[in-house]
């Protein structure tokens, strides 16, 4: 179990990310976050021997040295926008190593058994006047947009029409055999019309049958 | 949500409804047909005043009742329709693939609810199906001539989310739930991607790709890649079948919910329930059979 030390601001180069961190996350996406949203959690951080090891966050704080010290240049940045001073806040916690493990697995894999509710999510973004920040883009939002069944006549454009007289459609044949049956098969059948054809050898297997 | 499971008097000529019914808590949507397909593709016989007789009997708990149809013979089809009418069947007239349109056209002008027979033969093979786009120009025409006429589509035999995520059916009916175990595939009904999964739960690979969906059709994706999950040999594997079938049942109920709630299909005459209903067809009603209904049932519940 860990314990909580209490918050503190911690200076970027001071913090180790996680050995062997399991999960791989998408910095480019996390700094637009942050320049958008501001840093809206805290680094979940270890305190021992006098080291900080990020638990929880390592691809947050890893956003953060691509940020930069000072200013970006982003017009209302949420991160230098914000007093940024490349200290982030950090959540300190003590424990041994095998829990900092549990933790650091737990935390990206706990997510993993949610999943989303695609219409709520749609209203959710729908609501927003601009998505910068969300993780979604403009091209995502068409993805949640309820769709209603296409129309018949739509369908009758994409598929066609059929007259009576094309309306028998061949039935298709699927089983499946043993290799020496399948071996016997293409033995009694290697002088077909067109060998590279199963329907060409059935059909001379068929011929065969009838004498 | 209640059940909906179609019998056929072909399989449950012998089968105690009542025993059936109740075995699974009652309340259950019942779909009758004769079998007639599987009785042809076995040799055997139909007898249309023997299948009255056993809609009579059953009559209680049928909710919607099907013609004995008579493959490759229209008059005959026909036929029996007026025989089971003249019994005071009203059952569901059924139309075949390669039947002229005017057929439709004339059983759409009499019934509400008319039943598309005949697929079951052109549907194998998946995506890899060259039939699947001319299917679906036919099914889009049938379509077309019921809706000029206010009548609405059981599709026999037919689940393919192609189909059904695109077209209005009222209801349909499929026996794939079952096919899992004979085949090592589980599907799983993909309410993002608007399709059924039929994944091969012997490959980890594919496993671990879906395992969201795994839990959220309510078992563990871990359970079910262990090699020893579904082992003929083994004491389990009749626990293993079952719970096999019951996701796959999970699957087709969570797929019913979507296609009624995209397309709302008004219920035909003194049908119940807003369409599109999915039946679940039962070959046989043994126990272990009827475990995997009753699981998905509770577990729903």
């Amino acid at each position: 179990m860990i314990s909580f030390l209490g918050y503190k601001k911690i200076p970027l180069d001071q913090l180790e990310t996680f050995p062997g961190n399991p999960n791989v996350g998408d910095v480019p996406k996390i700094l637009e976050s942050l320049k958008s949203n501001g840093a809206f959690r805290s680094l979940i951080v270890r305190k021992h021997d006098d080291r900080y090891t990020v638990l929880a966050g390592n691809h947050t704080k890893l956003a953060m040295v691509e940020h930069g010290n000072g200013k970006c240049g982003t017009e209302l940045c949420g991160l230098c926008g914000n007093g940024w001073d490349s200290k982030p806040r950090c959540e300190i916690y003590e424990c041994d190593d095998e829990t900092a493990v549990k933790v650091n697995i737990a935390d990206n894999r706990i997510p993993e058994f949610s999943h989303r509710d695609d219409e709520s999510l749609g209203e959710l973004l729908m609501g927003l006047e601009d998505l910068t920040g969300t993780g979604y883009s403009t091209d995502d939002l068409r993805l949640f947009l309820p769709q209603e069944p296409p129309s018949l006549e739509e369908l009758s454009e994409q598929y066609g029409d059929v007259a009576d007289e094309d309306a028998l459609v061949w039935p298709v044949l699927t089983f499946r055999v043993s290799p020496t049956v399948r071996d016997h098969f293409l033995e009694l059948t290697e002088d077909a019309e067109d060998p590279a054809d199963p329907v060409s050898r059935f059909m001379f297997l068929l011929g065969k049958a009838s004498g | 949500m209640r059940l909906r499971v179609l019998v056929s008097f072909h399989y449950h000529r012998d089968t105690d409804l009542d025993a059936f019914v109740s075995g699974l808590g009652g309340g259950v949507d019942l779909f009758a047909d004769s079998g007639a397909y599987s009785a042809w593709s076995t040799g055997a016989q139909i007898d249309v005043e023997d299948y009255a007789t056993w809609l009579h009997r059953w009559g209680h708990l049928i909710g919607t009742r099907a013609n004995l149809d008579v493959i490759g013979d229209r008059a005959g089809t026909a036929r029996n329709q007026e025989i089971l009418t003249g019994h005071g069947l009203n059952v569901l007239p059924v139309f075949h693939l390669g039947e002229p349109f005017r057929v439709l056209e004339s059983l759409c002008e009499a019934h509400d609810y008319v039943a598309l027979g005949g697929l079951v033969p052109y549907l194998a093979g998946g995506k890899g199906n060259s039939n699947r786009s001319h299917l679906m120009a036919w099914m889009v025409k049938a379509h077309l001539i019921a809706r000029k006429r206010g009548a609405v589509l059981h599709a026999f035999g037919c689940t393919g989310s192609l189909f059904l995520w695109n077209l209005p059916f009222y209801s349909a009916d499929s026996s794939s739930y079952s096919s899992g175990t004979r085949f090592g595939k589980v599907y799983l009904w993909d309410e993002s991607a608007h399709l059924m999964r039929c994944i091969d739960f012997r490959t980890n690979s594919e496993m671990r790709r879906h395992a969201g969906l795994f839990r959220r059709h309510g078992i563990s994706p871990g359970a079910i890649c262990d090699p020893e999950f579904l082992n003929t040999s083994n004491d389990h594997y009749r626990v293993d079948r079952t719970e096999l079938e019951k996701i796959t049942l999970t699957a087709y109920r969570k797929m019913e919910q979507s296609l009624t709630k995209r397309h709302c299909v008004p219920a035909p005459g003194d049908a119940q329930d807003t369409g599109t209903k999915i039946y679940f067809a039962l070959t046989t009603a043994s126990p272990a059979d009827l475990e995997p209904l009753r699981r998905a049932l509770q577990e729903e519940n």
